[in-house]
């Protein structure tokens, strides 16, 4: 018997057609679901381009070369929120940015390493016009050292910017000031002072409010405050009855738990003038590995070297040609004791290697305008240890982060 | 265009100046020797991205140092405040810091203008420009040659010369003060002369912003005073020329349609005893005269140079323009006065 075999011809002409359009049905449904895909893929490739622009990742830092190679480092971006930045510091974990800022409500600010705020801070019961913040420095513990020019003071900050006391004189700090005229401070208490009023404000736990007078905090000015990893505080002082120096405060006392009884040896050198060992509104001091103290002497337009004992060394950066200084404010060490020095009018910032018996230029960066990587009156600089610079560019309203 | 050519000009001939040429001005603003380093700390000479060869623009430079940072100065004009004690006419452990500058400030300003006592930091409520910004100088120009001089600008260098030696005979000046201020339109100039101890703060912290003229030097006797602060009027009188008015303006016309009866500026009551009734220490004034009757009347016993905190409500609010405008209202027509509202009539005429 034959087999039945089934022909096209078989086929009803109407199945046929079914089958035809289940087939289109079918590759119509396959293109609109790679259309749809397409789509997906490219609304998310939009997405994140948009994502970008608002907020761009900074460039990958280069790891500064384990060699001894010496080129100027390349602008990353800026720190946008600050109005008259003058001074910048970093917390020892190096994921903050302190900023003060000489503009507006004249707070400390705090930002995160990207860039974004994390809040803000000032001395407790002053307003915008009794202060005026401009260097500071943390120490080991994340504690925030704040010189303040109008309130002659140098207030101290908890890392998240809660006041914790202040220094009023070369050798008396509020919280030992009230503790002498109240019997004592406990944990809790509060204490504010504010140079422009006749009071010091202080609290105890449970009490209401009181007030004893304020000390006069005598001739001091204190200006520019660096902290080494010891503990060790440099500060200047630029206090016109006389002498403009440099005081050295010893860890054991900056790192004491309490400062309520502050008696730190009297250490400090230099005197007010334009001579060999004699300042003109210092403005920073930092030391080096080897001991050295390196001040930025602000209207003598250079850079005074001093030995560990307080003696005067040489001067450096003064006059004419590569290197040469206009007005030297912020400066900052780095670990291969590169001497790093905000040059305020020269817009730029200069950098000496003073690893040797003397002090050799090496490069300056930046120049004067509003550009990516140009300055208006720059004022302070801090490093990290990835070899990231943060420049405080006053007139441009911003935080400069330049990286190697 | 020519003056910065002049300006220019100028400054290549100060660096030419031979050894000698010292001027009694201190710190970066005069004193210069023939190898002096001052000059590279605000001018480029073949590299300077600012008009006449500075570093930057004005009054950023100028602020550098007398900013609210005081990094490089002790005369904090944007505050309005001295850092430092005024240690030349006190000993060290006298007087206060932070007392407020006679001129007022640019931002804020540490002044008493209602007299409670109590100098506060405050905002300016108004101020002269010194930013480039233009206004009005009110009164500038010639009798019945309108309200003033519109478009005016000025920067800290208008009225200042940081070279020192300002005078017109290379004299010290004081406050550094030009003998011609920049685009007064004035040809003589006034050489106002510097004070022995430069003085730049009120004498007290409290409630004495007013009346406090130039100058304030101990010893110096009345008539010398007469002399100095008549300088000091005739001084703003270059750009502000119809202001100047000696006693009587108040009741003889000067012929000009705006400034036509004016407040004596530079002028001394007409007789010694119209207010004293004795010359003691301290003397007995008639009752028909305020609390601070000055024995001078010029421009900064009624107001401060560079901005103060003063308020205007009310009638002195709204007290117009020399030009009609009445725009803007409120405190912002404090008009530099050194007292709230009209309380520097009050304090010498008493009524």
């Amino acid at each position: 018997m034959p087999e039945n075999k089934v022909t096209e011809h078989d086929i009803h002409p109407a199945e046929m057609e079914v089958e035809k359009e289940e087939k289109e049905e079918n590759r119509r449904r396959l293109l609109l679901l790679v259309l749809l895909l397409l789509l997906a893929l490219l609304a998310c490739v939009a997405a994140l381009f948009v994502r970008y622009l608002r907020r761009p990742a900074p460039l990958p830092e280069m790891v500064p070369l384990p060699v001894d190679v010496n080129y100027p480092p390349h602008y990353l971006f800026s720190i946008y929120g600050v109005d008259k930045p003058v001074g910048v510091a970093l917390s020892p974990e190096e994921d903050r940015i302190y900023v003060t800022e000489t503009g507006g409500e004249r707070l400390v600010k705090i930002f995160d390493r990207g860039g974004d705020p994390l809040g803000s801070f000032a001395p407790p019961r002053t307003t915008p016009g009794e202060r005026s913040p401009v260097y500071l420095a943390t120490d080991s513990t994340g504690r925030v050292f704040v010189t303040d020019r109008l309130q002659h003071t140098l207030f101290v900050y908890d890392p998240e910017g809660n006041f914790w006391d202040a220094i009023l004189a070369p050798d008396l700090t509020l919280s030992e000031y009230v503790s002498k005229h109240t019997n004592g401070l406990q944990p809790g208490d509060t204490f504010a002072y504010n140079q422009f009023e006749s009071d010091v404000y202080y609290q105890k736990t449970g009490e209401s409010e009181q007030t004893l007078p304020a000390p006069d905090p005598g001739g001091w000015a204190p200006l520019g405050v660096r902290i080494d990893e010891t503990g060790r505080m440099l500060l200047t002082d630029v206090a016109t009855e006389g002498f403009n120096v440099v005081r050295e405060f010893p860890a054991e006392v900056i790192m004491a738990p309490s400062w309520q009884e502050f008696n730190p040896p009297e250490r400090m050198f230099g005197s007010y003038g334009q001579g060999n060992g004699e300042f003109l509104f210092p403005n920073t001091a930092v030391p080096d590995s080897q001991g050295r103290i390196y001040v930025t002497d602000g209207n003598n337009g250079r850079i005074s070297a001093w030995d560990g004992q307080g003696s005067f060394l040489f001067n450096f950066g003064q006059g004419s040609g590569d290197g040469a200084l206009s007005l030297p404010r912020g400066a900052a060490m780095d670990a291969r004791d590169r001497l790093y020095v905000v040059d305020a009018v020269g817009q730029d910032v200069k950098v000496y290697d003073v690893s040797g018996p003397e002090p050799n230029f090496l490069f300056a960066f930046g120049d004067w305008g509003m550009g990516d990587g140009q300055f208006n009156y720059p004022n302070d600089i801090a490093l990290d240890s990835s070899g990231r610079l943060y420049v405080a560019d006053r007139e441009n309203d911003r935080i400069q982060v330049w990286s190697y | 265009m020519k003056l910065k050519l002049i300006l220019a000009i100028g400054l290549l001939t100060l660096l030419a100046l031979p050894t000698g040429w010292a001027l009694a001005d201190n710190g970066p603003h005069g004193g210069y020797t023939a190898t002096t380093d001052a000059c590279a700390g605000c001018h480029r000479a073949h590299t300077a991205p600012a008009a006449r060869l500075l570093v930057d623009t004005m009054p950023e430079l100028c602020f550098s140092c007398h900013g609210s940072t005081a990094t490089g100065a002790d005369t904090n004009v944007e505050d309005g405040v001295y850092a430092e004690r005024d240690f030349e006419t006190e000993a060290p452990a006298e007087g206060d810091v932070n007392r407020g500058l006679k001129a007022g400030g640019f931002v804020n300003a540490l002044m008493d203008t209602d007299f409670d006592g109590v100098a506060t930091s405050v905002p300016v409520t108004s101020s002269h420009l010194n930013d480039g910004s233009t206004g009005t100088a009110w009164g500038n120009g010639s009798i019945g040659s309108g309200a003033g001089a519109a478009n005016f600008s000025l920067s800290c260098a208008s009225c200042h010369d940081p070279h020192g030696g300002a005078s017109t005979t290379g004299d010290a000046t004081y406050r550094l003060l030009r003998a011609i201020p920049i685009d007064s339109g004035a040809a003589i100039g006034v050489n106002v002369a510097d004070e022995a101890n430069k003085i730049y703060t009120v004498s007290d912290a409290n409630n004495k912003y007013f009346g406090e003229g130039y100058p304030i030097t101990p010893g110096n006797t009345w008539t010398a005073m007469d002399q100095q602060e008549r300088e000091v009027s005739n001084w703003c009188a270059q750009c502000h020329t119809r202001y100047l008015a000696d006693s009587g303006s108040g009741s003889t016309g000067s012929g000009d349609d705006i400034f036509t009866f004016r407040h004596m500026s530079e002028g001394t009551p007409s007789t010694c005893d119209s207010c004293h009734i004795d010359f003691g220490s301290p003397p007995t004034l008639r009752t028909t005269v305020g609390p601070e009757w000055h024995h001078n009347v010029e421009c900064m016993t009624c107001h401060v140079a560079h901005g103060t905190t003063a308020i205007a409500g009310g009638y002195a609010g709204t007290v117009e323009w020399p030009d009609g405008a009445t725009a803007p209202n409120g405190d912002a027509r404090s008009s530099l006065l050194r007292a709230d509202n009209r309380g520097v009539c009050q304090r010498c005429h008493g009524k």
